[in-house]
């Protein structure tokens, strides 16, 4: 496939560099990308007036809570987990499936070409598989329920598997160990929540002497291959430990300020110390938007406020969603550059992304545009968004949504 | 980045210590003002007797200034103390445990301005009634030290919730706190006090012993 006469290209190589009227060959990863000549019969996309960017990569997500999007509104976390606790038992296959078909849709529609998804995953890794989103997920552990074949059954299904304790409050330390066990054992990453709120911090000091970190340092289960989520009330200290161990963590902003957690995700730190550091939108319940761009907005917003510090700029924001989102899922991707999964998204200005001109580009992209820009979206060279969405999974999960409808 | 945190002892200013600290940043000191007029409404002044103590109870240095508690005056030497500890550990800001007063919290991002410090009050109009609860929830362990309000003659030396028509955190003035321990204090403080009742609502504590005790 060759992208010919995109207006601009950002790369997110090295250099960050801007092209200008130039061509990308993509197959599977990225051939080509210069002044191209077309072969003969192949597949050429004008793409005059577009903007070509890396695929965003949404770090952190619960895909399947879709259909539940505007069910549980304006409370603290753990009102609000409880009363989505209480419908989610009604889960079935179909319903993961389902609702998980439809946040992958919009996903894609704006943008996402990765993300990093916690849910038991059975349906939600075959929705992605049915969308063409690259999907990171496995099986979750809470409540001290670990069934190991299941890890196992999940780790081979899935694209890019993870195990996927809750975090410190919903597992106990035996099955935290139990997890890290496992993922050392196959080689795969863990992810977790981690001290989104004070009453998390405060109730983990109290009852293990230590800070969430620390305590998760202390029984041994802080190591590269973590991924921990939200962060909005770490110590300095265990942003060292972090440091030390080589774990990455994954910033929410508008989930944090819709809850309320009243956090300060400290991301100034975290560069310094060249953590990594990516971006998720949480589920479509906290957010309430599954959209990349308005999560890089908010993320922007968010700490340049936090830190009284306008230097935290449009282009950190933007490398947290494309090549820091990357090394959290594990891909060759995140950049324009030949050798790179051929991830990428078009987009075509519009109204909020005007006047448009190669200086003001990337604070165009991260403060102005939303997810309705994009007109196509490509995952491993082929197309999987162009301008439609199939409505028709929200007929199939008609009878839960009744029951959310009427819910009290 | 480095931060010092605005500190009494009390439990608003202990709390936004531990917000700093989980915000994050390190914590390079306890700045105290040490004020010898007991209406200041800039300072807070019971308590402040055992200010060397802080040091010890939370690993943090405690950089201490004496102040007249002169109107305005005082804010000259809130200046002179952040100038002092921004130079000595290159403070990008303060925090400070102002919860409502205005009166406090412009003028101290007045003085921080001047000193190109920003300023973080992380329970700025936060509902006081579920901060007061959480406070009990979080181990945070509070006696009240003085009070300046009716319904209160036998508060001091105790934790107790606010009466009717008392602002939830004590926030109006009507009483003062001291923390006798925190989740991220090292130590435990304990004191021994002796109360002079002023007038019919004022009771003042003063601190005549304390111990330092391990966790």
């Amino acid at each position: 496939m060759l992208l010919k006469n995109c207006r601009y290209i950002i790369t997110q190589n090295e250099n960050r560099d801007i092209l200008e009227n130039k061509d990308i060959r993509l197959a599977e990863t990225i051939e080509e990308i210069g002044d191209i000549t077309p072969r003969s019969g192949e597949q050429v996309i004008d793409c005059k007036g577009l903007i070509a960017m890396p695929g965003l990569i949404n770090s952190h997500t619960h895909a399947a809570m879709y259909v539940m999007r505007g069910f549980s509104e304006d409370m603290p976390l753990f009102d609000w987990l409880n009363r989505n606790w209480k419908v989610e038992d009604k889960y079935d296959y179909n319903i993961e499936y389902n609702s998980s078909k439809m946040a992958f849709q919009e996903m894609v529609s704006t943008g996402t070409t990765a993300c990093l998804d916690m849910w038991d995953p059975d349906g939600v890794i075959e929705a992605a598989r049915d969308v063409g989103i690259r999907l990171k997920a496995g099986y979750v552990v809470i409540n001290d329920k670990l069934e190991e074949d299941k890890v196992k059954d999940l780790i081979s299904k899935a694209e890019l598997p993870v195990i996927q304790p809750h975090a410190v409050y919903t597992v106990s330390e035996e099955y935290l160990v139990k997890s890290k066990e496992l993922a050392d054992r196959y080689k795969v990453d863990l992810h977790i929540h981690a001290s989104e709120t004070r009453e998390e911090v405060f109730e983990c000091k109290k009852k293990t002497g230590k800070l969430p970190v620390e305590y998760l340092d202390s029984i041994g289960f802080l190591d590269k291959n973590v991924i921990l989520a939200h962060l909005g009330w770490v110590a300095n200290w265990e942003i060292e430990l972090i440091k030390q161990r080589g774990a990455k963590v994954v910033h929410c902003p508008a989930s944090n300020m819709k809850l309320a957690t009243g956090g300060f995700f400290p991301y100034k730190e975290f560069k310094d110390r060249e953590i990594v550091v990516g971006l998720g939108t949480d589920g479509p319940v906290s957010n309430n938007s599954l959209d990349m761009f308005r999560e890089m907005r908010m993320m922007a917003l968010k700490q340049k406020d936090q830190y009284w510090d306008p230097s935290i700029k449009a282009q950190d924001v933007l490398d947290t969603a494309t090549v820091n989102g990357a090394k959290i899922i594990g891909i060759k991707a995140g950049r324009i550059s030949q050798g790179y999964l051929a991830d990428i998204v078009l987009l075509k200005p519009n109204i909020h992304m005007l006047p448009l001109y190669k200086n003001n580009l990337i604070s165009n992209l991260v403060y102005s545009a939303t997810g309705d820009a994009v007109v196509k979206t490509i995952i491993n060279g082929r197309i999987v968004y162009d301008g439609h969405t199939d409505y028709s999974p929200l007929d199939n999960i008609k009878d839960f949504i009744s029951l959310l409808k009427n819910f009290k | 980045m480095n931060v010092g945190v605005l500190f009494t002892g009390g439990k608003d200013s202990v709390f936004a210590l531990h917000c700093a600290l989980l915000n994050g940043f390190s914590v390079k000191c306890l700045l105290i003002m040490r004020s010898k007029n007991p209406n200041s409404w800039m300072f807070h002044t019971p308590g402040m007797e055992i200010a060397d103590a802080y040091q010890e109870l939370t690993g943090i240095p405690v950089l201490i200034k004496e102040t007249e508690g002169i109107k305005e005056k005082e804010l000259d030497d809130l200046k002179e103390l952040l100038k002092t500890a921004k130079e000595r550990y290159n403070l990008y800001g303060v925090y400070t445990g102002a919860i409502l007063s205005d009166y406090q919290r412009m003028r101290i991002n007045q003085v921080c301005n001047d000193l190109g410090l920003v300023v973080f009050s992380p329970l700025w109009r936060k509902d006081q009634r579920t901060y007061m609860k959480e406070l009990k929830r979080f181990g945070f362990d509070w006696i009240i030290i003085s009070t300046a309000a009716d319904k209160m003659d036998h508060a001091v030396g105790k934790q107790l919730d606010a009466p009717d028509g008392v602002s939830p955190a004590f926030e109006g003035g009507e009483a003062e706190t001291i923390v006798l321990n925190a989740p991220l204090y090292k130590k435990r403080l304990k004191v021994e006090m002796e109360v002079e009742k002023q007038d019919e609502y004022t009771q003042i504590g003063k601190v005549v012993d304390y111990a330092i005790e391990e966790l």
